[in-house]
């Protein structure tokens, strides 16, 4: 504690100073103590114990939506035989969606050998919330000597869901049969004795061929087996965070209108991709399937850990190699012109989703819609605040 | 518990203020420890008001207030939020209680007031009045006093009450509420009640500890600790044993005087030591320049000023002599120092050499070097307890008391000096003494060896004699004798390594008592046989490693400046038995640059270094050994008229003002000699008469010319290094000039040494020219030039520069020069 330490050296200065300037012994009585004082402070935590332990939990069970309060309980463990020990701790918020962080310092005074203290915060946007406990401190009674203390469980995940808008738009699904394809339906059966989709009870004009003999005879009543369906391509939703960083209502807008439209897709049993680029370690460019509102959740997952990416080429490169893709539905901000003919140079129609946080159009998107449009895709801008209303009758 | 970052929006992330969930009883622990605190601070304040004043009146009422409102308006002023209205309400309550009783209150107070002011008047030297208290007994006033320190307790119990159980508790404003009560007597230097101090010291450094927020058992133990503590400190460093650092005392002193912290930092180089004179690292020196000292003085001749003295030699160093030496010194020398001896001789054994001395003012300044070292004269008259923040050291030199910032500016007074002093012995003032008490006893003195001036003496009063002074003399004679043989004892020694060197050196330069009636004498040889044998440069470089200091510069180098030459005389003379010491300083001329205040400035390139002898009948007095290397110390009226002719001489001028200063200067120095002759030509005597004056005057001119030619030398020398580079480098020049006009050939030719042999080609005759070429001359006389005109002092290495041109233009004349021009350069214009 710098501070403290800066306002004792104050301290001990004028001390000094009224030890010099009056030659009565009691000066030199008042600087001896005042001197004394830190070490007898120091003796006394040490006897008193220093031993510090802290864990953290949420009290939120699941997910949280933005702008809901997150509760989090910091329980702090040790032995202090005399009280009084000074704790300082001090934690970091980071959105990992959003690339933002903030952090905290909490001082105070265990007057006991346990202590509970209640963190409560909110997101206004949506993303991944990591908390963790940067720094756990015992400071003498002086708060000059430190001493550090253990942590527990000190790192927690808090997802903040995106807000799921309606879509007023029209999608069809125009999942081809493709008898070549290793990817079959989740949905539909189908006649490829490769795959099985389902057995069932046998019903007039089912082949014979498709007989389960063997569970036939367990269950003393013909079972059939349902062959898979190939399928052909898949919708691509693309979240692309590039050009998001420091512009967090951005970035929850584009979020949340790649995730609505995913939604829309999953509750209307259209089977899709969705794709985005996420950092770390292990980061590159993620594709999930979306069958059904499971799949939807697990990408979501996904997509809240979105980052913005080495560059756009990266995202734009894995989205253009994905295989079986019929239309690729690209969410993004500032898309350059040459990234958009990069994008819609390729065989496979795409349709972008420019979300920009300004009404009126600049230069450079101007250049980049013409140039889609040029290379035969679709253009809809959209603003944040407004995805409903902007992407009304999309026709997919 | 402070939350340092709440509420940010940062990112959409908020983080609302953390919430520390307390035990149940974490409440009424705070409301103890806060009323604890209050009422400690408000019985330690009040205490040490109350005992620092010495009141009389009854403490009751205000400790029973003090302890009322501790616990009432903590508890009070813990409702949280209605903490202001409730303090608003009590600010109220206590207003109109105040005006109720404003009489018991203003009678109170005059006579808190009148106990202060009686306190501060009987400490301080401030008269103040004291209030009328209306003629009241005894008794009322001690009650209305007493309602009145409660009164005002109630209010600062308040205060603290509200500062300890704000939101942010303020500790500092709380300290700063106490602090008065405390101070109020110190201020005029008297201490309250151990007790009550005690108390406060525990509040504050509770408070320091955020004590107000204390729970559990560490709100007993601390303070505990605390008290435990400070009752440890009183009983481990008792009052009564209590000294205080003189380091600190040194510290407090200087700054309140003001002192220049940089004093603490000055030191070193010559004249700068205040312990210990490094011989072994002193090499080439570089001077700034700068004032390091500035003195006023009445006194009309050279004053050398002592700032160390160096006792032991060691090879490589002066140092003082050791403590232990001192006890072996009687201290039967009651008040009497020995660097007060010269003034006392003249007061209590007078000669009449005695009656030209004057007593003069000195003030010395420090401005640059050591302020840890006092510049004393030799005359010193002030006694010890004359001289306020100076010691004595032992039998050396004056010390400041202020071992960290010195003592910048002092004044004392000095005695002047007496030509005679280098011959006075002690048996001599005893005779002096005896001829004024016409004792009859003249006649029986001369029997006795020892007379004026004899080296070595050694002498004792005989009892007899002694018994015919007068009480004081007697003492002081025994006193002397004491410290006379103190001085042989300790004063004579050299190292044994070197004994065999210094006698060596004295043996074969006939350096001995023996050869030499008078100390004083041999002194003199002593100090010219070391100046004819070496040569002074300020980069003599240092003495190598494993070598003896002295013994390298007498044997091998041969180079020094002052401290080369002191030293060297300091063992030769100790070596030969005439006691010496080591001294460095400061000589101060009166004809030393001065500013428009009259103070004398002495640059750094002004510490000097010495040698002080013993005498007998006087004391240590300084003798010079390095020799007149600055023109400003020894003025004399040769250089008064070199001054004067060197202001108007110029380039062009100076062979011209050379050559009739010349003729003046033959004329001069044979003055006698011419006059000789006309006296002799007008006799018209016999042949033999008039061969006998022809020879007669051929060898006065002879030896006039001979005298000539050393006094041009000497004055040369004197020129060169005069203190005025402008000046030197003029003379130098002129020198050089007189001597290139002489090597002209007769047709009118340039010598060829001096323009036209760039490395050294052969002139016609066949002499090796030793160099120089028009170029050179051009340099020359560029350099001559800016001294002459130019407002910049000319520099070290522009005289270096041409002194060495001189060297080699003396040298090629030496050489060139034949026949009747070269007896004309040599012994008229005494230019080699």
């Amino acid at each position: 504690m710098a501070v403290k330490r800066l306002e004792y050296i104050l301290i001990l200065l004028g001390v000094f100073a009224f030890f010099l300037f009056f030659t009565d012994y009691l000066s030199f009585y008042v600087l001896l103590f005042f001197i004394l004082v830190p070490v007898i402070s120091l003796i006394l935590t040490l006897i008193s114990g220093i031993r510090l332990e802290v864990s953290a939990e949420c009290q939120n069970p699941g997910t949280v939506r933005k702008g809901e309060t997150i509760f989090l309980r910091f329980r702090f463990r040790g032995a202090f035989r005399l009280g009084g020990a000074r704790v300082r701790m001090k934690i970091r918020v980071r959105n990992e969606l959003l690339q933002t962080e903030k952090r905290d310092t909490l001082m105070f005074m265990m007057g006991k050998p346990g202590q509970t203290v209640s963190y409560a915060l909110s997101s206004d946007y949506c993303g991944q919330l990591e908390i963790e406990i940067l720094q756990v401190r015992l400071y003498d009674y002086l708060w000059i000597f430190g001493f550090s203390g253990t942590c527990g469980q000190n790192k927690l995940s808090v997802p903040v869901m995106p807000d799921i808008r309606p879509l007023d738009i029209l999608a069809e699904e125009r999942q081809a049969e493709d008898w070549e394809s290793d990817e079959y339906s989740k949905v539909k059966p189908g006649d490829d004795p490769a795959e099985i989709f389902d057995i069932r009870a046998y019903r007039a004009g089912d082949r014979i061929s498709r007989i389960h003999w063997k569970l036939s005879s367990k269950r003393n009543e013909l079972m059939i087996k349902e062959g898979g369906l190939p399928v052909g391509s898949r919708m691509l939703v693309v979240l692309d965070m590039t050009g998001t960083a420091g512009k967090a209502r951005l970035a929850d807008g584009l979020l949340e209108a790649a995730a609505s439209l995913s939604w829309y897709l999953a509750e209307n049993g259209i089977p899709h991709r969705t794709g985005c680029w996420q950092g770390g370690e292990k980061g590159g460019f993620f594709l999930e399937e979306v069958d059904g509102n499971e799949d939807f959740y697990r990408s979501l997952w996904g997509m809240l850990r979105a980052c913005g990416g080495h560059d756009r080429k990266a995202v734009l490169q894995g989205c253009l190699e994905a295989k079986n893709i019929s239309r690729i539905l690209y969410f993004a901000a500032e898309l350059s012109p040459e990234e958009t003919e990069i994008l819609c140079g390729g065989q496979v129609p795409v349709q972008i989703f420019a979300l920009r946080g300004e009404a009126r159009e600049t230069e450079a998107e101007r250049k980049s819609r013409e140039t889609a449009e040029r290379l035969g895709a679709r253009w809809r801008d959209l603003t944040a605040g407004r995805i409903t209303e902007d992407m009304a009758g999309l026709e997919i | 518990m402070k939350n340092r970052g709440r509420k940010r929006n940062s990112g959409g992330i908020r983080i609302e203020k953390p919430r520390v969930q307390t035990a149940g009883n974490a409440f009424a622990s705070r409301l103890i420890s806060c009323a604890f605190l209050s009422a400690l601070g408000g019985f330690g304040a009040f205490g040490c008001f109350y005992s620092g004043f010495s009141f009389s009146f009854s403490m009751l009422p205000a400790a029973v207030v003090i302890i009322a409102a501790s616990l009432f308006l903590t508890a009070l002023f813990s409702a949280g939020r209605y903490r202001l209205p409730c303090a608003a309400v009590l600010a109220a309550v206590f207003a109109w209680a105040g005006y109720l009783l404003r009489t018991e209150l203003g009678i109170g107070f005059r006579c808190l007031a009148n106990g202060i002011i009686r306190v501060y008047t009987e400490h301080s030297s401030f008269d103040m009045v004291q209030m009328a208290d209306g003629a009241l007994t005894e008794a009322a006033m001690n009650r209305a006093a007493a309602l009145t320190a409660a009164y005002v307790m109630a209010i600062v119990v308040f205060l603290l009450v509200l500062f300890l159980t704000a939101k942010k508790r303020r500790y500092f404003l709380s300290i700063i509420i106490t602090i008065p009560f405390f101070a109020a007597s110190l201020v005029v230097g008297v201490v309250p009640d151990y007790g009550w101090i005690l108390a406060l010291i525990l509040f504050w450094a509770m408070l320091v500890c955020d004590g107000g927020a204390l729970r559990g058992a560490a709100l007993a133990v601390l303070p505990a600790a605390f008290a435990a503590i400070l009752l440890a400190i009183g009983l481990l460093f008792p009052r009564d044993s209590y000294e205080r650092p003189d380091l600190i005392e040194d510290l407090r002193v200087g700054l309140l005087n003001g002192s220049d912290l940089t004093g603490m930092f000055r030191g070193g180089g010559i004249a700068g030591s205040a312990n210990r004179v490094d011989l072994a690292s002193s090499g080439n020196l570089n001077f700034s320049g700068d004032t390091v000292l500035m003195v006023r003085t009445a006194k009309t001749q050279v004053d050398y000023l002592k700032g160390f003295v160096g006792s032991v030699y060691t090879g490589t160093s002066w140092e003082p002599l050791s403590e232990d030496a001192y006890t072996t010194l009687s201290s039967g020398s009651g008040d009497w120092r020995v660097q007060n001896y010269p003034y006392l001789f003249s007061q209590i054994m007078p000669t009449s050499d005695d009656y030209e001395l004057y007593a003069y003012d000195l003030t010395v300044r420090n401005v640059g070097t050591n302020p840890r070292c006092i510049y004393v004269p030799y005359g010193l008259i002030n006694l010890p307890e004359e001289l306020s923040q100076i010691s004595f050291v032992n039998d050396t030199v004056l010390r400041s008391d202020n071992s960290l910032f010195g003592t910048q500016e002092y004044r004392m007074q000095g005695l002047s000096s007496s030509p005679s002093y280098p011959y006075m012995t002690l048996y001599y003032r005893v005779w002096m003494q005896l001829l004024r008490n016409e004792s009859g006893f003249s006649a029986y003195m001369y029997g006795i060896p020892g007379t004026n001036g004899e080296a070595g003496t050694g002498w004792e009063v005989p009892q007899e004699i002694l018994s015919l002074l007068s009480e004081e003399q007697q003492e002081f004679i025994r006193t002397v004798e004491a410290y006379e043989d103190f001085v042989y004892q300790n004063y004579l020694q050299v190292p044994e390594n070197l004994t065999e060197f210094l006698n060596g050196y004295l043996g074969a330069h006939g350096l001995t008592l023996e050869n030499y009636r008078y100390q004083a004498a041999l002194v003199d040889a002593v100090v010219e046989q070391i100046q004819s044998e070496n040569t002074y440069t300020l980069s003599p470089g240092v003495t190598p490693e494993g070598r003896d200091f002295v013994e390298y510069f007498l044997s091998e180098n041969h180079q020094g400046y002052c401290r080369h030459f002191a030293s060297a005389a300091a063992l030769l003379l100790r070596a030969a038995g005439v006691p010496a010491r080591y001294v460095e300083g400061y000589a101060v001329s009166p004809n030393g640059e001065k500013d428009e205040n009259g103070w004398i400035l002495l640059p750094d390139s002004s510490a000097h270094a010495w040698v002080e002898v013993y005498i007998s009948g006087v004391g240590w007095q300084p003798v010079e050994t390095t020799g007149s290397v600055r023109d400003d110390l020894f003025p004399d009226e040769e250089a008064a008229d070199e001054e004067t002719e060197a202001e108007t001489e110029t380039a062009g001028e100076t062979a011209a003002a050379e050559s009739t200063a010349g003729s003046g200067a033959e004329t001069e120095s044979s003055g006698e000699e011419t006059g000789e002759e006309t006296v002799s030509i007008s006799l018209r005597t016999s042949l033999r008469g008039l061969l006998a004056i022809l020879g007669a005057a051929v060898c006065l001119s002879g030896a006039g010319l001979w005298l000539n030619r050393r006094v041009r030398i000497r004055r040369r020398r004197k020129q060169f290094a005069r203190k005025n580079r402008n000046q030197a480098v003029l003379a130098v020049y002129s020198y050089m000039a007189e001597l290139r006009g002489l090597m002209e050939e007769p047709d009118g030719t340039e010598a060829p040494d001096a323009t036209e042999a760039p490395g050294g080609t052969e002139a016609p005759d066949g002499t090796e020219t030793p160099g120089g070429t028009e170029e050179e001359w051009k340099r020359f006389e560029e350099i001559a030039l800016k001294a002459r005109f130019s407002r910049h002092p000319s520099t070290r290495e522009e005289l270096r520069v041409l002194l060495a041109g001189a060297g080699r233009y003396r040298r090629a004349a030496e050489q060139q020069l034949k026949g009747m021009k070269k007896l004309y350069a040599r012994y008229v214009r005494g230019l080699f």
